[in-house]
């Protein structure tokens, strides 16, 4: 377990010093304090427009970070060498791929948290006390995140390609707010060659509308605790899944 | 390694199965379907955020371009000869995005039925109606709907006496008060006037334009108690 | 405590490709057999392109061989036991530039299961012996060529290994630097240290290996000790010259 904590200590570190990072980071702040501005518009519901302007932004950002980091994660280290240093020590390679990942997710959740508390601080300014649900909701963006990031790397892996990993993973981003769509299509098909596929297809990505309680946090009756779980226990799952396939492909991987 | 991995990953696939299982089986809010989202002008746009999961930012987005279009000055006399034909369709636009947009139903509702441009009270029913649907916690859309029922029988003291008991809900639109404030100067009851374009003043600090027409308002409702009544 | 700390037996590496329906083979390493004994100084000599740091990989479980046994302080490898008593120094310093060189070895002090309550005073200690304290700080990416290799070293070092290997590591170095080397090879040796280098400096190779192995084209093609080139100048470049043939496509230099 040492091992993974310093991989992921030093991924964290390291990728907070990326330039992109930063420069993405700050373009969110920028976004955030537009949102202020364009909110104008909005008259009487300014308020909803700069809550909704600002999640949105907080899951745009979080989400270029986490798969622009993670679709480089490995291949980098292994195109520069770095990763023969590492494991030519007494490292079992799934601890690499862990603590390469923890760290960077632990990166992007920080990008996250300070945008969040720059959006709420913005928010209280407003007069607006909904911090409950508003942390819910950067929880369930935070796990979006997670998934979005589990899935860059594994594609990363198996297609050794940071541009297709990224297209593929941005392609399974707006799949995933499908999947209700794809499953109603596959009920409705009489072709088994269209059916099975699309089904398969709807099991297999990630079901992302599940993770927009930010859209849905005033609903009556909204969601209750045992769907928190319920989707915790997704959103675990799913990463565990791809960061298992992702620890399978790089075992077999040279250095 | 590669078979332990290979059975941790076939593992956490079941438990991610049955965790999905789980949440279809707990409710989940889920919007209209994509299919009902309104064609129009704005489609691409609403699929884009839509397909990105976005869809109460698109849902305000739409709400942005009602408004501008609903305060289009003079008012836009479309092909039809009708004065803001789309208007119906842009307010189902925006509470297709968000069905849970609550004063997105009741400006359009109101503006359909009581805004002496429009004149459209089926069109405005509709979209109580589908408010209600999606809304039945939110008792102001009822409230409109009986409003509006006083107003095809011809009784105004009642349909007046309901919009005011909306004045105090935080998201009674200023377009609603403004014209209950029309109404009651149209009959002469300044007074009555008046107290609504106060409301207007106090509870709309973020609807500017509404905030200047209450002033103007009030200074016209002014002179004329100062001439006398009607 | 075996005796032999690598033995290669029958080892060989064959790299695959296939691309669009085509496939290609490339031999790196064929046949190998090969045994360094414990507190041996041996030099893997040859061309770019002959095997070494296949072979090396190989030896550190970073690749695996196509055929053949490798066993390292006689355990089969990969194995992360014998990992932990190995120190790897690569031919490129292979450091993540984003991180200082204090936090590199913290990190590779990590790696070495070093406990946490020793790993400062070992970090620091490492980095005053290889001359590094006072740049200790800076950014990787900031480092010259020496001071990468210092820290390389350091990382390499740092757990005290049984066995060393080192690919190619006076390549690029000035002559102070390769001094430097050489004195720490022996320094090793007297310490009753396994090392393993990897050169194609015969000059180097002769001052300070017990053994060398000439690799050509992925075989080995002669081993010779150190009483076959002692004493006869010229002589193990001769040997050297007579063993190997060019794998990279390049011609003979025509003189006359």
């Amino acid at each position: 377990m040492d091992s993974l904590k310093s991989i992921a200590a030093c991924s964290f570190k390291e990728i907070l010093r990326q330039k992109t990072y930063l420069v993405v980071l700050l373009f969110g702040l920028i976004l955030l304090g537009g949102a202020l501005i364009v909110s104008v518009l909005a008259q009487q519901e300014r308020l909803r427009m700069i809550i909704d302007l600002g999640l949105a932004t907080g899951e745009l950002i979080g989400l270029v970070l986490a798969v622009f980091t993670s679709v480089n994660l490995i291949l980098r280290e292994l195109e520069s060498r770095t990763v023969q240093l590492v494991l030519a020590h007494p490292v079992p390679r799934s601890h690499y791929i862990l603590g390469r990942f923890l760290g960077a997710w632990a990166a992007v959740a920080c990008a996250m948290a300070l945008m969040a508390a720059l959006h709420l601080g913005l928010l209280a300014l407003y007069g607006w006390r909904g911090a409950g649900v508003y942390v819910l909701a950067w929880l369930c963006m935070l796990a979006k995140t997670a998934v979005m990031a589990a899935l860059a790397l594994l594609l990363s892996l198996t297609l050794s390609s940071p541009a297709a990993a990224m297209a593929f993973t941005l392609f399974l981003w707006l799949l995933g707010h499908f999947t209700a769509e794809m499953q109603f299509l596959a009920e409705r098909s009489g072709s088994f060659l269209i059916k099975w596929p699309l089904l398969l297809a709807a099991f297999a990505t990630p079901d992302l509308a599940r993770f927009d309680y930010r859209d849905f946090w005033n609903a009556a009756p909204g969601p209750d605790a045992p769907w928190f779980l319920w989707l915790a226990l997704y959103t675990a799952a799913y990463v565990s899944t791809a960061l298992a396939l992702s620890c399978q492909i790089f075992s077999q991987k040279e250095v | 390694m590669s078979r332990r991995a290979l059975a941790a990953a076939a593992l956490c696939a079941g438990m991610a199965l049955c965790a999905g299982a789980g949440l279809r089986a707990s409710s989940t809010p889920r919007f209209p379907p994509l299919s009902q989202l309104v064609r129009g002008p704005f489609q691409a746009q609403d699929l884009q955020l839509s397909a990105m999961g976005l869809r109460a930012a698109a849902a305000d987005i739409a709400w942005v371009q009602l408004l501008q279009y609903a305060g289009g000055e003079p008012a836009p006399t479309e092909e039809s000869g009708r004065r803001y034909s789309r208007l119906k369709d842009m307010t189902l636009r925006v509470v297709r995005l968000d069905p849970r947009f609550q004063r997105a139903y009741a400006f359009g509702a109101a503006m359909l039925a009581w805004d002496p441009e429009v004149q459209r009270p089926d069109e405005a029913l509709d979209i109580l109606q589908e408010g209600i649907r999606n809304n039945p916690d939110y008792g102001l859309l009822r409230l409109m709907v009986a409003a509006l029922a006083y107003k095809k029988q011809g009784d105004m003291p009642r349909m007046v006496g309901l919009l005011e008991s909306s004045l105090d809900d935080p998201a009674c639109p200023s377009l609603m008060k403004a014209i209950l404030a029309n109404i009651h100067k149209e009959r002469g009851e300044y007074a009555a006037a008046l107290a609504v374009w106060e409301n207007v003043l106090a509870n709309g600090r973020d609807d500017a334009s509404y905030q200047e027409r209450a002033r103007r308002q009030i200074d016209v409702i002014h002179r004329l108690m100062e001439k006398g009544p009607k | 405590m075996p005796s032999i700390a690598i033995r290669l037996k029958g080892v060989a590496k064959v790299y695959r490709r296939s691309h669009l329906g085509r496939s290609t083979q490339t031999v790196a390493v064929s046949d190998l057999d090969l045994e360094v004994a414990v507190g041996e100084v041996f030099g893997l000599l040859g061309l770019n392109g002959s095997g070494k740091t296949t072979t090396i990989k190989i030896i550190l479980g970073l690749q695996s061989a196509t055929q053949g046994t490798v066993e390292v302080l006689g355990r089969p490898m990969p194995d992360l036991e014998t990992l932990a008593k190995i120190g790897y120094m690569p031919e490129a310093a292979c450091l993540n530039p984003a991180l200082s060189g204090r936090e590199a070895l913290r990190l590779f002090a990590a790696l070495s299961r070093i406990p946490s309550a020793q790993r400062e005073k070992r970090v620091d200690q490492m980095l005053e012996r290889v001359g590094m304290a006072s740049g200790a700080d800076q950014r990787i990416a900031e480092y010259s060529k020496g001071m990468l290799q210092r820290i390389s070293l350091a990382q390499a070092l740092i757990h005290e290994p049984e066995l060393v290997i080192m690919d190619e590591p006076v390549t690029g170095l000035d002559p102070l630097a390769i001094k430097e080397v050489r004195a720490l090879v022996l320094w090793l040796k007297a310490r009753g240290k396994t090392v393993l280098f990897s050169s194609h400096d015969i000059s180097e190779v002769e001052q300070v290996c017990d053994r060398i192995g000439i690799l050509s084209r992925g075989k080995l093609a002669r081993v010779m000790r150190h009483d076959e080139w002692a004493g006869r100048p010229g002589g193990l470049e001769d040997a050297f010259a007579g063993a190997v043939a060019r794998a990279d496509g390049v011609g003979e230099l025509r003189l006359a």
